[in-house]
């Protein structure tokens, strides 16, 4: 059995199941205008505060970590005194040109390359971050593909607040609108965790162990 | 894997004595169903989504066949291959060769429902391919031997001393101290798994949803592992069933929102992801070659008959969660890959009546099933239809037969009903001991566990017409 008559045989039983034969045109252009509709089935209820506030509250419900910074140029300092606190090497590498502007400071050893196995922080910019879920929206690319995001121990992404939305849907569009596309859209709410022994909870299952995002005013 | 469904009522009987089992199990309940609840009662759309969610489903099942082809036709332009396998030796023929044809050695696994239900490791390893399963759950009970017994949580029949007994057996080559707490373990697997996801050739992931508008998979994991599968080797595999497919990125979003608050609680999973095609080189490091295999195996025709509603499965496990049989005998005594009451309803339709016609059986019909699925599957209705086909096509056993063949001339002749009834009162009260029976005729699998309690004179009917109305 080839894969063309397996193919032809599916779609056959399928449609003998559903009492029809191949769709007719018309029906075929209604599915099609489904398909392009582009408008979410649903509005998600907002609750009390600000667009920041809402994702800051969702987004700890998950288990990153969330902190402000005054600007572009205060996020160096913000990630520095991050790793400080937690007595890990004052170095990261950060990976992605969104995030070219980000320098070396006397207390951040920076090094801009692709993050993989062995490497202590990484630090990422996103496409986009949903307050309705606490999620963070990063595409794989070039200089940040998807390993980067999952070998590193752990995670600092910076999120800029007009990239900030409320639901899900409203990212679509900046899916739709890439020029050549992706090959993987992350979609990450929270560091990486599994409860497969005895249902406990535990963080840093395969992915990173944490997960703290910079939110840049 | 091989089914053992047909001795359900032995593997059920051994799995109520296991003590170990017994106590994994009790956390199922205060784990899965108090967070889902938790989940629900803070989303007042919860009513909303599901009717959707259950639209949504519905509609793309009315047009599998256009939604498929749609779908496929954006695989091939992301530069991906489509394979269709009607059968499991189809699907474990077309993974084989791929794996053949591209030379690998090692192979590295996300979870797949639909690779268990085609028995894939069990081929690859035949096959002579190193298979290492990477989702924790599932790398145990691979280590163990054992099939999956619980739909997103493989291992939860597992305790710890059992998992910890495991890593020593099978990580020797790891010396020094070791650490038997959860964190311990968990850490103990990701240094091992980190290495195989190093040197692997294939990835291999299932898919939680097709998306016809995008050609995507979606891929849903709170561990990392099937990213790393899915990002690190040079070939990536995903094996789906027909059913997957959903129109665009809308209803994908109204299905996620329920898919993960009905398994764990979650707003969303960990990671959600959308794959297209193979990595261009524009797209970074990747896999060079992405094959998505569609499994049939009785589904399209399924869609044609009184079942179809199953169809509609996201595979959250809540029916699990919340059925009093399953959490007192857990998953392996459903004998095949999916338990509980959908396992009930798929079982009997994938492997037949005669393999699985025990299974429709082992249900309350409570009603909890049903009204925790997500998708609005009338459980309960399935599997009474199920038992209806069980006696019409007669592989019941003769005793249940004969059983409901009698009880079928009594309820149709209600004085006779009655006066059995009454006799059989009057005869137990008789025989009791202080109001509660030992031993009883035909009622062995009751009384071996536990006593009887002797019925309060007569039946309910006869001391309504004598007036005793209080």
């Amino acid at each position: 059995m080839n894969n063309a008559s397996s193919r032809q045989a599916i779609l056959n039983q399928i449609r003998r199941s559903l009492c029809r034969g191949p769709l007719p045109s018309a029906m075929v252009a209604g599915l099609e205008s489904r398909l392009h509709q582009y408008r979410p089935h649903l509005q998600m209820q907002r609750g009390q505060g600000t667009l920041a506030e809402l994702f800051v509250r969702n987004a700890t419900v998950v288990g990153a970590s969330v902190e402000m910074a005054a600007s572009t140029a205060s996020v160096s300092t913000v990630i520095s005194a991050y790793l400080l606190a937690r007595q890990w090497p004052a170095k990261v590498i950060v990976s992605g040109a969104d995030l070219d502007w980000i320098t070396g400071c006397t207390t951040l050893e920076v090094e801009k390359r692709i993050a993989g196995h062995g490497d202590h922080v990484v630090v990422t910019g996103v496409l986009a971050a949903i307050a309705e879920t606490g999620t963070l929206v990063i595409p794989g690319s070039r200089e940040r593909p998807s390993a980067a995001l999952f070998l590193p121990e752990h995670h600092i992404a910076v999120v800029r607040s007009e990239q900030l939305f409320y639901q899900q849907e409203e990212v679509w569009p900046l899916l739709r609108a890439a020029d050549d596309g992706f090959r993987a859209v992350h979609l990450i709410t929270g560091p990486s965790k599994t409860a497969d022994i005895e249902q406990t909870l535990q963080q840093g299952a395969h992915g990173p162990r944490s997960l703290h995002i910079i939110l840049v005013a | 894997m091989k089914s053992s469904a047909r001795d359900f009522s032995d593997n059920a009987e051994k799995a109520l004595l296991n003590p170990d089992l017994r106590r994994a199990l009790a956390q199922v309940r205060e784990g899965f169903v108090v967070k889902r609840a938790k989940a629900f009662a803070e989303l007042p759309e919860f009513a909303a989504l599901r009717r959707l969610g259950h639209e949504i489903k519905q509609h793309s099942l009315e047009h599998l066949d256009y939604y498929l082809e749609r779908y496929e036709r954006q695989v091939i332009a992301a530069g991906g291959q489509v394979h269709w396998a009607q059968t499991p030796q189809q699907a474990r023929d077309i993974v084989v060769k791929i794996c053949r044809d591209s030379a690998a050695q090692r192979v590295i696994k996300g979870k797949s429902m639909v690779s268990e239900e085609v028995a894939l490791n069990e081929a690859l390893e035949a096959a002579d391919f190193e298979v290492t399963e990477t989702d924790l759950g599932e790398y145990i009970i691979q280590l163990a031997k054992e099939p999956p017994s619980h739909i997103i949580a493989p291992a939860v029949h597992k305790t710890r001393e059992q998992v910890n007994a495991l890593f020593r057996d099978h990580h020797k080559n790891l010396g020094g101290k070791r650490d038997a707490s959860v964190a311990g373990l968990v850490n103990e697997a990701r240094q091992v798994l980190r290495q195989a996801f190093l040197k692997a050739d294939v990835g291999i992931t299932g898919a939680n949803f097709l998306i016809a508008e995008t050609g995507a998979h979606v891929l849903v994991t709170n561990e990392g592992n099937g990213d790393l599968c899915s990002s690190l080797p040079r070939v990536h595999i995903v094996t789906a069933s027909i059913e997957k497919v959903i129109p665009n990125l809308e209803d994908l979003s109204v299905l996620l929102r329920l898919l993960a608050r009905s398994a764990t609680g979650q707003p969303l999973s960990v990671y959600t992801t959308l794959y297209n095609g193979p990595a261009k080189a524009e797209q970074g490091a990747g896999p060079k070659e992405y094959h998505v295999v569609l499994v049939d195996h009785g589904r399209s025709t399924l869609l044609g008959t009184e079942f179809r509603e199953a169809l509609r499965c996201i595979r959250c496990g809540a029916c699990l969660n919340h059925c009093p049989v399953y959490t007192a005998i857990g998953g392996h005594a459903y004998g095949w890959v999916y338990p509980g009451p959908i396992g009930a309803v798929l079982s009997p339709l994938m492997l037949g009546m005669q393999e699985a016609h025990d299974l429709p059986h082992a249900c309350t019909l409570n009603g909890h099933c049903q009204q925790v699925c997500p998708m609005e599957i009338p459980l309960p209705s399935l599997l009474r239809r199920l038992r209806q086909r069980g006696f019409s096509d007669r592989v019941d056993g003769r005793r249940s037969r004969w059983a409901l063949q009698v009880w079928v001339i009594l309820a149709r002749h209600p004085a006779l009903y009655r006066f059995i009834n009454d006799v059989g009162a009057w005869m137990m009260g008789k025989v009791a001991r202080g109001g509660v029976l030992h031993r009883w005729p035909m009622a062995g699998a009751w009384t071996r566990y536990r006593d009887l309690p002797t019925p309060e004179g007569s039946g309910f009917i006869s001391a309504w017409k004598r007036g005793d109305r209080s």
